[in-house]
Parts: structure tokens; sequence; C-alpha cells
């Protein structure tokens, strides 16, 4: 369980979400948006921020309604002892498979694009440690490092697009609105899918200093996260063209290959920008990796959260070592995508309805 | 019973010693009788040859004569103030003091009130504190048939006089550095702080140096949280010695694994001032010119007091060129490594041949190559700070140029290495506080290993642990990274620039001011002044 002083501020509980969101997804949702509506990419990703945005917005309703209560107290008070306790195993096994997903995707970027050489099972154990060090401190000292590193990687992320913007046409974007309504709508939930991440905020909830500002917090994460997948999406598909971004596996590192930095200092950035890229590669899995402890942690009214970390610390492991291929990994993907609206969408929807009529039933006896 | 009470008294002379709170021994209480009392003394400062004593007799040549005895340590007092403002006092004056007057009680308490022309004069009624004076270089002084004695203090000895301090030349600032004495570096503390605010608590630590350790702060700013956890830690010091403000540090520091410091350690009293006006408390210790500032930030060791001197423009673009530096002390040869070996395709071609061109017929690999040099380099600083100034100065022209050209014409390093080598050392130089340097000397060895293990990504590994470490590291329950661990931009911003002076109206937040407010505004006040001007003019 946390600690009474491990509680997070509204900003930092943002920063927390953003984190949470941004890293593996967007290495590959250029691709999934621009196979799906071609040059109107964008307006699935606006339309997947909504999406995001509503499922956020339940959430937040559902942290608001339980204010103070953690995850397990929650559910097992709305749909009582057995469905509750189930409902937390199948989070933690959830934020578990993520953080393998995670972890096994930027391996396969690493090898790609970085260290040809280096075996997966260094880069992945290596992350994974590291990860273990930053959240036995517990939440508030994770959300700081997050903080702390947030301009780090903003910034690079900025200046790198910025880079390609010689190179960009953006006539690549039209012909507009000629998608289908029906394929936009599907595309945009694929779309919405790779804002997964504010579903952390269900179980580290609990350590918010108040609930005040959980919509606020909903609103301007998810906005955040919109505008730059937005900005990223219109780059990527203008500069690589709408075909070149279909067939490639992972679009926005591809467009950092053509990259050249005024003044010749260095020919090419890909390696430094994915080496920032870690950086959120590593919050993601860090803030999941934390979710699943502490859910783990309330399921069983642990007093202490750290054990359950070493615990989790093979299962992510292999897990992340299963899959056999990338085309395997991509189902993997998808899979955990799915399990996405599950948990960020129904789940909460579940929750949130289950526990208004409860409490109505109650009043009304 | 001799034996008895020999033992009796061994078992008393080692708990003076050795007791747990430094406080003297206070139970054992003067005797009336003078012998016993010259005697006692003189058993607890058997076998010191520096011991003065002196008996004499003192009164009115036609009343009752008294007895007195006088001790104190060679060489720790002032020899010109016990000649003149005791010794003759009591000797010449005391003959003409009436004879109502020269009788018991009546005559000690003139002798303390009215005879010794001595600024401070105390009264004591035990051993302990007597003893304990005596060698902190006061003079004890006994009377007979009475069981008080005083202490006058005549501390005075031979002291380094104020002088620039070594470690911290500014050009634009104060010249006067902390001296090796503890009252005089209170003074010129308290000099630039003219305020009956500024608090000065003075323990005694070590069981055998009794070393005075003053804790500063200002009653009203500084947090008393802060105050208590450092007066709490100093006090759970037990230790045979304390003799420079380093013994300190490392014994009430909150991480002891950690490289970085966490204290800001200053030879500077206008630094001192500073931060102590910051809410920061102020630890000095006796015998060195170091004292330390606590709670302290990692931004903080990158400042120099110049920084508040100079214009902020200056100020500001120093103070990234600081942070520049400190990155490439950390990171210059393991950048290099990972680049060359792992990430070759990074440099412009251009670079990228004549890099080659220059490292054939080298027969390391760069790793082993950066190595070597960074070994070198840190002999070679070594050896130039042990040595005297002339000799240090050969070792800097014999081991950089000499041994250096002669490496890259024998091909044993690539002349590349060696500038980089030379732009890490320099950069590490480039960092003010000292203790910090050191840190990021040593991280430059780990990263060069992250580097040469797995590239850039090493680097980054190494990056995000240590970024976990600073951000979980605390100083006095501050956090060590702030302000950048908040979201108040304000306050980041102090970190990169240095703010011109009329905008930083706050404290810094880390130390938990009482008093936030630091200047009022000074615009909102003119426009005030103006208004009323304005308002006469009419009139």
């Amino acid at each position: 369980m946390l600690m009474d002083d491990d509680r997070i501020s509204t900003g930092q509980a943002m920063a927390l979400v953003i984190n949470a969101i941004l890293g593996v997804s967007l290495t590959i949702l250029p691709r999934d948006v621009a196979k799906t509506a071609g040059p109107d990419c964008w307006i699935l990703v606006i339309l997947g921020g909504v999406f995001a945005f509503i499922a956020a917005l339940i959430i937040a309703a559902v942290i608001t309604r339980f204010n103070g209560k953690t995850f397990t107290e929650y559910t097992s008070f709305v749909l009582g002892r057995p469905a509750g306790f189930l409902a937390g195993a199948l989070y933690a096994f959830y934020f578990v498979l993520v953080c393998a997903v995670v972890l096994r995707n930027f391996a396969e970027v690493m090898k790609n694009f970085v260290l040809e050489t280096t075996p997966r099972e260094f880069v992945i154990i290596t992350l994974l440690l590291l990860s273990f060090y930053l959240i036995r401190h517990g939440l508030e000292p994770m959300v700081r490092f997050m903080v702390i590193n947030f301009p780090i990687w903003f910034i690079t992320a900025i200046v790198a697009l910025i880079l390609t913007l010689n190179k960009v046409d953006f006539s690549e974007l039209l012909p507009s609105f000629r998608t289908p309504p029906d394929k936009i709508l599907f595309g945009s939930v694929s779309a919405a899918i790779s804002m997964a991440g504010f579903e952390v905020l269900m179980v580290a909830g609990q350590g918010l200093k108040t609930t005040r500002h959980v919509y606020k917090i909903a609103a301007v994460s998810i906005g955040i996260v919109t505008a730059f997948y937005i900005y990223l999406v219109v780059i990527v598909v203008s500069m690589l063209g709408v075909d070149e971004t279909r067939r490639l596996l992972w679009p926005t590192f591809a467009v950092l290959r053509s990259i050249t930095v005024p003044g010749g200092v260095l020919e090419r950035i890909e390696a430094p920008i994915i080496i920032v890229w870690v950086i959120m590669v590593f919050t993601t899995l860090s803030a999941y990796y934390f979710s699943a402890t502490i859910t783990f942690a309330n399921l069983f009214k642990a007093k202490e959260f750290k054990i359950f970390a070493p615990l989790l610390f093979p299962w992510i492991y292999f897990l992340s070592m299963m899959p056999q291929n990338v085309l395997e990994l991509e189902n993997w993907l998808k899979f955990a995508g799915n399990l996405a609206v599950v948990f960020g969408l129904i789940i909460p929807f579940i929750l949130l309805i289950a526990g208004s009529v409860k409490a109505r039933w109650g009043k009304s006896k | 019973m001799g034996k008895i009470f020999d033992t009796l008294f061994h078992r008393r002379k080692t708990e003076i010693f050795y007791e747990r709170d430094m406080a003297p021994d206070r139970s054992r209480k003067l005797y009336k009788d003078i012998d016993e009392n010259i005697r006692i003394f003189n058993e607890y400062l058997a076998d010191c040859d520096d011991l003065i004593s002196r008996e004499f007799v003192v009164g009115n040549p036609g009343g009752p004569k008294h007895r007195m005895a006088l001790f104190n340590i060679d060489g720790l007092v002032d020899k010109r103030l016990v000649h003149e403002e005791i010794m003759k006092s009591l000797m010449l004056f005391a003959r003409q003091v009436p004879l109502e007057y020269s009788v018991g009680d009546k005559f000690f308490q003139l002798v303390k009130d009215g005879l010794l022309t001595v600024a401070e004069v105390r009264e004591i009624d035990n051993f302990g504190e007597a003893v304990l004076a005596v060698l902190s270089g006061d003079t004890a002084l006994f009377i007979d048939k009475l069981d008080r004695g005083l202490i006058l203090n005549t501390r005075g000895w031979e002291k380094r006089s104020v002088q620039e301090p070594a470690t911290e030349a500014v050009i634009r600032g104060p010249r006067e550095g902390f001296t090796e004495t503890y009252r005089v570096n209170v003074a010129l503390v308290r000099r630039r702080i003219k305020d009956p605010n500024l608090k000065v608590q003075t323990i005694r630590l070590g069981r055998h140096t009794r070393t005075d350790v003053g804790v500063l702060y200002i009653k009203g700013i500084a947090n008393p949280s802060i105050v208590e956890e450092v007066l709490k830690r100093l006090n759970s010091i037990d230790t045979s010695g304390v003799l420079e403000s380093g013994y300190i540090e490392q014994m009430i520091e909150d991480n002891w694994l950690s490289f970085f410091p966490q204290f800001r350690r200053t030879e500077r009293p206008d630094v001192a001032a500073a931060s102590l006006m910051e809410g920061n408390v102020l630890i000095i210790c006796d015998n060195t010119p170091f004292a330390l500032i606590a709670p302290t930030t990692f931004y903080s060791l990158f400042q120099s007091p110049e920084d508040y001197y100079e214009r902020w423009y200056i100020a500001s673009l120093i103070r990234i060129l600081r942070m520049t530096a400190a990155f490439l002390a950390a990171t210059a040869p393991a950048l290099y490594v990972a680049m060359i070996s792992f990430h070759p395709g990074m440099l412009p071609t251009d670079l990228a041949l004549s890099i080659g061109a220059t490292r054939e017929g080298v027969p390391f690999t760069t790793t082993v190559e950066a190595l070597i040099m960074m070994l070198a380099l840190e002999v070679l600083r070594e050896a130039g700070i042990r040595l005297p100034g002339p000799i240090g100065q050969t070792i800097g022209i014999v081991g950089g140029l000499v041994v250096g050209e002669a490496a890259v014409r024998a091909g044993i390093v690539s002349p590349i290495m060696v500038i980089l080598i030379a732009i890490n050392a320099i950069s590490s130089f480039a960092i003010p506080n000292f203790s910090l340097a050191v840190a990021f000397r040593l991280l430059a060895f780990i990263f060069l290993f992250l580097a040469s293990v797995a590239g850039l990504y090493g680097l980054i590994l190494g990056y995000l642990g240590l970024t976990i470490h600073l951000v979980t590291l605390k100083s006095f329950g501050s956090n060590y990274l702030s302000p950048l661990v908040s979201f108040k931009m304000k306050k980041a911003w102090d970190i990169f620039v240095r703010p011109p002076l009329p905008s930083i109206k706050e404290r810094p937040d880390y130390t938990k001011p009482l008093d936030r407010e630091r200047m009022r505004d000074l615009r909102q006040d003119q426009e005030g002044r103006g208004g009323d001007e304005n308002a006469d003019g009419r009139r």
C-alpha cells in the first residue's frame, strides 16, 4: 500500500498519464491510421482522441465517485468480493502483459536501429531492472522522475520533427474527406487504443492528493497527447507518403533516418533520438509495472507493495520473450490493444453504472 | 585507602573524557581548601608540560592575605592579557582594597566584579568545567577558602589572518575568507548580518578534540524543523575527534552511498551570509575554513558567489556554460567511444574518415585508449596537487605536453583522444564545487564502461539510473533536484539563468523558509512614490 505522504498533485498526475500513454504506440500509430484512412489519417487521430477522452472521463468519474479507495476496495464494494477480486487480478495481469509487450517492442526497435548485435535479452533485462529500481521508491518519486525527464524527450521530439519540415510535402494529405464514415469510425477506435494509458490512474488514483481535478487531468493529458499524435502523424505521412507509411514497420523512426542536422555536426541522428525515446518507453514501462505491483499489493492487502515488484519481474520477462518474431508481436500488440478497450472503457463503465445504481438503491432503501 | 581513591579517581578521569554528550563532568565540586584544589587540578593535567600554574598571595598589607592559584596553557593564552590585566590587577591594585572588603565572600565578589579587567569572567564550582576551559585557552583562578573558581577569557593564540580563499576565487566580490578560528569565522558572518535574529548555537563534538561546532541560522527565515534536524544529527555524533568539517559532513549526510555531496561547503563568508538569508542552516567548525551549508540542492552546487554580483546576462551565460561543462565532464569520452564503436554512422563521412586515419596504427580499442588517457590524467592531477607550486607546473608541462605528444607520435593513442580527454578534464575544472567535480569525474568512468558495453543505450541506462538516484536523494528533507521536481516554472528558471535581481522576489522553496518574501515589489513602490509627488504638485 502507499504511504500517507506518497501522494501526487494534479500536475504530477498529468505527467504520469502522459508518460504512461506516450511510449511504444507512437512508433506504429502512423502506419495504423494510414492503412485505414490514407490521407484522412489525421481525422482518425482527432476522433481517436475524442474516444480516448470519453473513456478517460468515465475513469475520472469512477475515481471521483470512489474517492480515496483502492481499486480492489471499490471493485469489491460495487461488484461483490469474488468479482472484485477477479477484476483486480485481471487488471494486474493486463498491466503485466502491457509491460511485456512494451518491452519486447522496444527491444525489437533497438535491435533494428541502434544495437544490431546486442541480444534482446540484455536490452529487456537492463531496462526492466532499472524500472524495478525506480518503482521500489514509490509513486511520488516515480512521478517526480517523469516530471524531470518530461522536458528532455518532449523538446527532443519536437526538435526532431521540426528538422523534418524541409522535406515535408503536405499535398500527401490530400484529397481529404474521401474515406467512408464506417471506416473512419472503425479506424478511430484503433487510434484511440494507442492512447491507452489513462487506466493506470484507476489504480494510481488512490495516490492522488485530491480527486477534485481528475476531469482536468483527463482533459489536459489526453489533449496534449492528441495534439502530439496529430503533429506526428501529419509529419510522418506527409514526409513518407501514404503508401510508404503503410508499408514500413516503424514509420516514425524511418522518418528520422532521413533527417540531417544543419551544420553537419552529425550525419545521422536516428540513434540519439531513439535513445531519447528510450526515456519515453521507460516511463511507460514504469507506470505499468508500478500499476501491476500496486494492484497485486491491494489484492493481497499487503502492507508493503515493494515485495511484489521482484515477484512480477520474471513474469514480465518471460512474457516479453514469448513472441517468436515481429509479426507475432504485432498480434500481441493488437491483443493488448483490444484488452485496453475492455479495461480502459468497458469495465470502468460497468463500475460507474453499477456504482451509481448501487448508490441510488442504497439511498432509496 | 589511597589505592581505592586512585581507582575511583581514575574512573572519574576517564568519565570526563568519554562522556556521551561531550559536556564537562560537573559532578566533582571544588573544595574550600586551595591546596586540595591545586592538587586535584594538577592531577587532572598531570604530565601536561604545557600547563602553567602560578600560586601567589594577594591582599591589603594590613588585612588578611588571600592565597590564589592561576592555571592556563602555554601558547593558548594571550600573555599580555594575563600579565597586565590579571596578575597586575590582583597583585598591585588588590593592596589598596579597604579592609572591610578583604574578607571571604566580599573579597571574592570584589575580585570578580571590580578587580579583574578582563571582558569575560565566569564563575564555576566544579573541576570538569575548569579543566575544559583551561584547555580551550581560558585562565582558571582559584582563591583560598572559596569553593568557587573564576574562568577568565584569555584566549589568544597564533592564528592565520583573514586571507583570500584559495578554492573559491572570484573576480568580483569580497576577498575575505574563513580562517581556522571558530570565533573569527562566526564574527565574519555576523559582520555581514547585523540582525539579532542571526542565532549561533555552539556545541562541542569529539571525545578528545572537543571541537567547537556552531550552528547558525536566521530565526524567522530558517525552517525550525531543519534547524532541529541539523542539531539532532550533530548531537548524535559520538566520535573520537572532529578535525575538519568533512568529518561532520560525512557523518550526518542523508545518503553515504551517493557520489554527490549533500552539503555545500564554502570558504566565503559572503556565500555563507547569502545562504543564511535563503533560509539555510550554516555549520561552522573550529579549526577549518570550510563551513557547511544545509540543505543543499544539486543546482546550488553549480553556483558561484559571483553569479549574483555580476550582471544577469553574463551570470546566466556562465551558468549555462557550467552545465554544459558538467555534461561534458561526465560523458565526453563515453560519447566518443559509443559513437566510434557502436554508431559510426552518426558521424559525418569526412569526420569519420579523418578519425579513422588518425586511429590507424593505434593498437588498442577505443575504450582501452580512453581508459589509459583518463587514468594518466588523474595521476597527473593528483601528482600536481601534492607537489609544491613550481614543480607542479613542471609536472603539468612534462605530463601534458611532452608525454601526450610523445604518446601520439609513438602511435599509442590517437590525437583526437588526447583532445577529447583534455576537454573532459578542463570541463570538470569548470564546475565550481570541487566535490561535485570529483563526482562527475567518477561518473565519467562509469559512463565509459556503460558506453563500451552497449553504446548509446548504455549511456541512456546510466543517465536513467543517475536520474533515479538524484530524484530520490534528499538533503535534510529537501529534494536534491529541487526546484526542477515541481511544476513551478518561475522557480525552475533559476537553474539555467540567473534572473535579474529585482525579479527574485521570493526565497527558494527547498529550504521551506518561514518568510518567503525576499524583497518588496520595487516597481510598485516607485509607482506609489510617483503618485504621491503628483499629488503634492497639484496641491
